[in-house]
């Protein structure tokens, strides 16, 4: 006798909104597959092969296809032999070494620079987009551009001579220790405008009121930017050292362009030492385990990096 | 300890004038306030005076030394800004030593000085708190005390309470005049706020439109207004301003305020004397609220008007009145009884009156003590 | 008024050090091979003799300088360029803002955006080897849809991060008002949305344009002929005949850096957002 629906009356508003919330969040699911996709197909699926590979003997020498990879099992010896390549550790040694002689040249130059026109100079729109360039050479040519300027008679050496006579018999590229030097002033050349860009935003940043506040206390240049500024961009410089070091740690481009890794191998990062034992000694599944280790290596460490941040923020 | 004084100094931003020959003479260990509504210029002077802004004419001085282009590292004066500008990546002692600290002070000396000040301002238990965790109320404290800590001859405060709650303000604001009477400083202050102007300054220099109106005591202000803005801008509700029509009858000057000749007020014997002095005809007659009377009796001292609104402010009755040509409002006392629609005869209070220039907006006056 | 000056001068000499080596490989582009090195009688800045011929070329294969003639020229490798970092972009833009929205809005899957992070910070010849085994043994070797794929991939991380920020600075409300107007979820998101953020992703694309146009590494190892972009068809000019093509390479150096150049002088104020995932604002 009673209405069967009246018992079981939904407000349409909520009824509504049910309905709205459903396909608000399918077409989210929709607009994610792309992205997924696009990682699965190119990020999880090549990790899998990577690890079969990594675990057996496969080169591409071998004639067979990849998948038959698993009749030249080894297990973990590609691994071991890894722990002991001097080749690798050395090339590893000197990727950090760069690293931790170009990052620091290029953070204080940057920061030079950033409180050089934070304090204000003439021009400053077009000295901005002048000091920009560099970083927006394409690497390769960059590594051009220096592998031309650092020749024996090229325009560096010319330069020189005028002071030194006996610059012109200096040779770049050819020796192992300058020609290191050589790829961090260009690396350094290239780089600094980033450290540049993105320190001057934090000083810009800076509220312009704290900073008159401690003017008219009788703060000069140097203790405003000390004990106001630099303290509060701490987050800032922290962004822009940790991008710079990966970007760096990286580095292949311009230093294949400008020495090849060479003279021998004193210019010769981890990823020249990766294209020289894949291209030139075609040993893949060695450097497939090159890679795991380097993936793993790299994975453990950010996740340190993230727990150590997640625990200041909640402080 | 020093006097400030601005001498035809202005300020030009491009095609805009922020502050148009501006002369002030304030004097050592003074309590000046710069009051004025919302972009008349006035912070624009404290700027100037503190060295933030440059001056674009005339010249400023600190006891008769020329300091116009003194930076402003180097002038001596303390700044607290609106907006505090705390340095909350450092805590309170930190912020509080700050000033000592640039300028070379003994860590001792500063300790001891960073506690003294933390007491004053009633700190001490937060002393070591970082400073982005303090309330509103404390980070004012905390500004002053930062700039006061240096002991400035000249301490500037750029609308330093408009940030606090009404109940805090109070506090403040004798706390304020007690720091610097026992510090003896000469103390400028920037607000809009006319109340807390008359309250606090020994004399009140009120701007308008980058221009400066009156420079005079609180009590010249109110009872003596330069002009018309003056006039209408101290006191609350504000001064009446009414057109007048002037006319000369049996040998005594009369003030038509509703556009009927038979009902003009007649004017005592100080403002015929303006009037006629003046001579123009028409002027605008000025009158507080509170210098309105009801009368029982329509005379020639009274004004015919209906009452249209009537408001309960606080221990006041606000009485709008309309002549039909003119709105005009009475602050009587509560007791008072008047209701909307009713007929009255109001009478003023005419030694407390005033007569303006209809087109200058000048105060007529008989002579400088007018 | 000193201190302006003095820091105007330092400044000045960084930005002069700063255009020095452009401004010489700029200049070897415009000199005949004679000047190529110090050898004909010391080096000057400025071509003593200038010239078009390296443009010459690389555009035509031929040059009164050069006995030797190219066997390409640089006219594909300037289309592959272009093909490949454009289908890049679009890949990179369209997949990043789809997802940036989904994760902004409704919070699913929040974790996508710490593994795109992951995967800039992975050297890239540490994964490329499968990557080069399934483009071969897909036959995506050496094409520009299997290029411009990669490109795609690899910049996604800058487009999901930026459009996120952009998209969790929007109010839900924008839709929903639209959408209680009788819309449908996608509707408002194209019709509303999108123009909203329209030069957020104008300026995000052209970031990632830049940084794949830039590329050489994945272009060195996933082409082999007929799609070498420029920077890989530079390094590899030269030949046992002709020499060290200086002029040749610097007038290719030259093309190369152009348009990164203009493109990214336009979009100065965006370049701190895009360098930094969002993270910081100019």
């Amino acid at each position: 006798m009673t209405d069967a629906t009246s018992s079981h009356r939904i407000p349409p508003a909520e009824q509504e909104t049910g309905k709205l919330a459903q396909s608000r969040r399918s077409l989210a699911i929709r607009l994610l597959i792309p992205a997924q996709v696009l990682l699965v197909f190119i990020v999880a699926f090549p990790l899998i092969m990577q690890v079969f590979i990594s675990l057996t003997w496969w080169t591409p020498l071998d004639g067979d296809p990849w998948y038959l990879a698993w009749m030249s099992w080894n297990w973990f010896d590609n691994y071991t032999y890894l722990m002991q390549d001097e080749g690798l550790w050395g090339s590893v040694g000197r990727t950090l070494l760069f690293v931790a002689v170009a990052v620091p040249i290029e953070f204080l130059l940057g920061l030079t620079l950033a409180a050089l026109f934070y304090e204000g100079v003439f021009g400053r729109p077009v000295l901005y987009s002048l000091i920009l360039m560099p970083m927006m050479i394409v690497p390769a040519v960059a590594g051009y551009i220096f592998f031309l300027i650092f020749q024996q008679t090229g325009p560096l050496n010319t330069a020189l001579s005028v002071f030194w006579p006996g610059a012109l018999d200096v040779n770049w590229l050819n020796d192992t220790t300058r020609a290191f030097i050589a790829v961090v002033i260009a690396d350094v050349w290239q780089w600094t405008p980033l450290m540049f860009l993105i320190l001057f935003a934090g000083l810009m940043s800076v509220p312009e009121d704290q900073m008159r506040a401690a003017t008219i206390l009788g703060a000069n240049w140097r203790q405003r930017f000390f004990r106001i500024a630099l303290p509060r961009i701490k987050t800032v410089i922290a962004i822009a050292i940790g991008l710079r070091v990966i970007e760096c740690f990286k580095i292949f481009d311009m230093l294949f362009v400008m020495t090849g890794g060479g003279p021998g191998v004193a210019t010769e990062s981890l990823s020249l030492f990766l294209y020289k034992r894949t291209f030139q000694d075609l040993e893949w599944s060695y450097v497939a385990s090159i890679g795991i280790t380097v993936l793993v290596a790299l994975s453990v460490l950010t996740a340190v990096l993230m727990a150590r941040v997640k625990k200041k923020d909640a402080s | 300890m020093a006097s400030v004084t601005l001498e035809d100094t202005s300020k030009t931003f491009g095609d805009f004038t922020a502050v148009r020959n501006m002369n002030l003479a304030i004097k050592d260990a003074e309590f000046v306030a710069i009051l004025g509504p919302s972009g008349c210029g006035k912070s624009t002077t404290m700027n100037m005076i503190a060295g933030i802004e440059d001056v674009s004419g005339g010249t400023i001085r600190f006891d008769g030394a020329d300091v116009t282009n003194v930076p402003m590292q180097n002038r001596g004066v303390g700044f607290v800004f609106q907006n505090y500008a705390i340095f909350t990546h450092m805590s309170v002692r930190k912020n509080l030593a700050f000033g000592l600290e640039v300028q070379g002070v003994q860590q001792g000396e500063i300790n001891r000085r960073v506690e003294e000040m933390a007491e004053f301002m009633a700190l001490t238990h937060r002393i070591d708190a970082p400073s982005g965790s303090l309330s509103v109320n404390e980070l004012q404290k905390l500004a002053i005390g930062r700039s006061a800590i240096v002991e400035p001859s000249i301490f500037l405060l750029d609308e330093p309470l408009s940030n606090l709650d009404a109940a805090f303000r109070e506090r403040m604001r004798s706390d304020l005049r007690q720091l610097q009477r026992s510090l003896n400083q000469t103390m400028i202050y920037v607000t809009h706020d006319q109340i807390e102007a008359m309250g606090l300054a020994d004399r009140i220099a009120v701007m308008d439109q980058a221009t400066l109106q009156q420079f005079d005591t609180p009590e010249n202000i109110y009872s003596r207004p330069e002009n018309t803005f003056v006039a209408g801008f101290i006191g609350a509700p504000s001064m009446n301003l009414v057109r007048a029509r002037i006319a000369e009858r049996d040998g005594a000057m009369f003030a038509d305020l509703a556009g009927r000749e038979a009902d003009a007020v007649a004017l005592d014997d100080r403002l015929s004397s303006q009037a006629r002095t003046h001579g123009g005809a028409a002027l605008t007659f000025g009158f507080r609220p509170e210098h309105l009377r009801i009368s029982d009796q329509p005379d020639a001292g009274t004004l015919a008007a209906q009452v249209v609104l009537v408001e309960l402010v606080g221990r006041r009755k606000l009485v709008h009145f309309s002549t039909g040509q003119t709105r005009f409002v009475g602050s009587f006392d509560r007791t008072v009884s008047l209701r909307p629609g009713e007929a009255a005869n109001v009478s003023f209070d005419l030694g407390k009156c005033h007569l303006f220039d209809p087109n200058t907006g000048l105060r007529l006056r008989l002579g400088e003590d007018d | 008024m000193t201190g302006l000056i003095l820091r105007t001068l330092a400044v000045a000499f960084f930005a002069a050090l700063a255009l020095l080596p452009i401004s010489w490989m700029a200049s070897m582009a415009f000199k005949p091979a004679a000047e190529w090195t110090s050898a004909a009688g010391g080096l000057t800045f400025l071509p003593k003799d200038p010239t078009l011929n390296n443009f010459r070329y690389v555009f035509t294969g031929n040059s009164p300088d050069q006995m030797v003639g190219l066997d390409r020229t640089v006219w594909s490798p300037l289309y592959a360029s272009l093909l490949t970092a454009i289908s890049g972009t679009l890949i990179a833009v369209i997949c990043g803002t789809a997802a940036a929205y989904a994760v902004s809005r409704e919070k699913i899957n929040e974790s996508i955006g710490l593994s795109l992070l992951q995967l800039r910070i992975f050297p890239p010849l540490a994964v490329m080897i499968p990557v080069m085994i399934m483009w071969s043994f897909l036959g995506m070797i050496d094409t520009w849809w299997g290029l411009a794929l990669i490109y795609g991939i690899v910049t996604l991380p800058f487009s999901y991060w930026l459009m996120k920020a952009y998209f969790d600075e929007l109010p839900r409300e924008i839709e929903e008002a639209a959408i209680v107007e009788g819309c449908t979820p996608f509707e408002a998101f194209r019709q509303i949305t999108l123009p909203i953020v329209a030069s957020a992703v104008a300026s995000t694309a052209l970031f990632i344009f830049i940084l794949n146009w830039s590329d050489y590494l994945i272009a060195l190892l996933l082409t082999r002929k007929d799609w070498t972009t420029i920077p890989v068809y530079m390094n590899a000019l030269a030949t046992a005949a002709s020499g060290q093509l200086y002029g040749a390479k610097a007038a290719l150096g030259l093309l190369a850096a152009v348009p990164p150049i203009i493109l990214g002088i336009s979009i100065q104020r965006f370049l701190v957002r895009g360098l930094t995932f969002g993270a910081l604002k100019q």
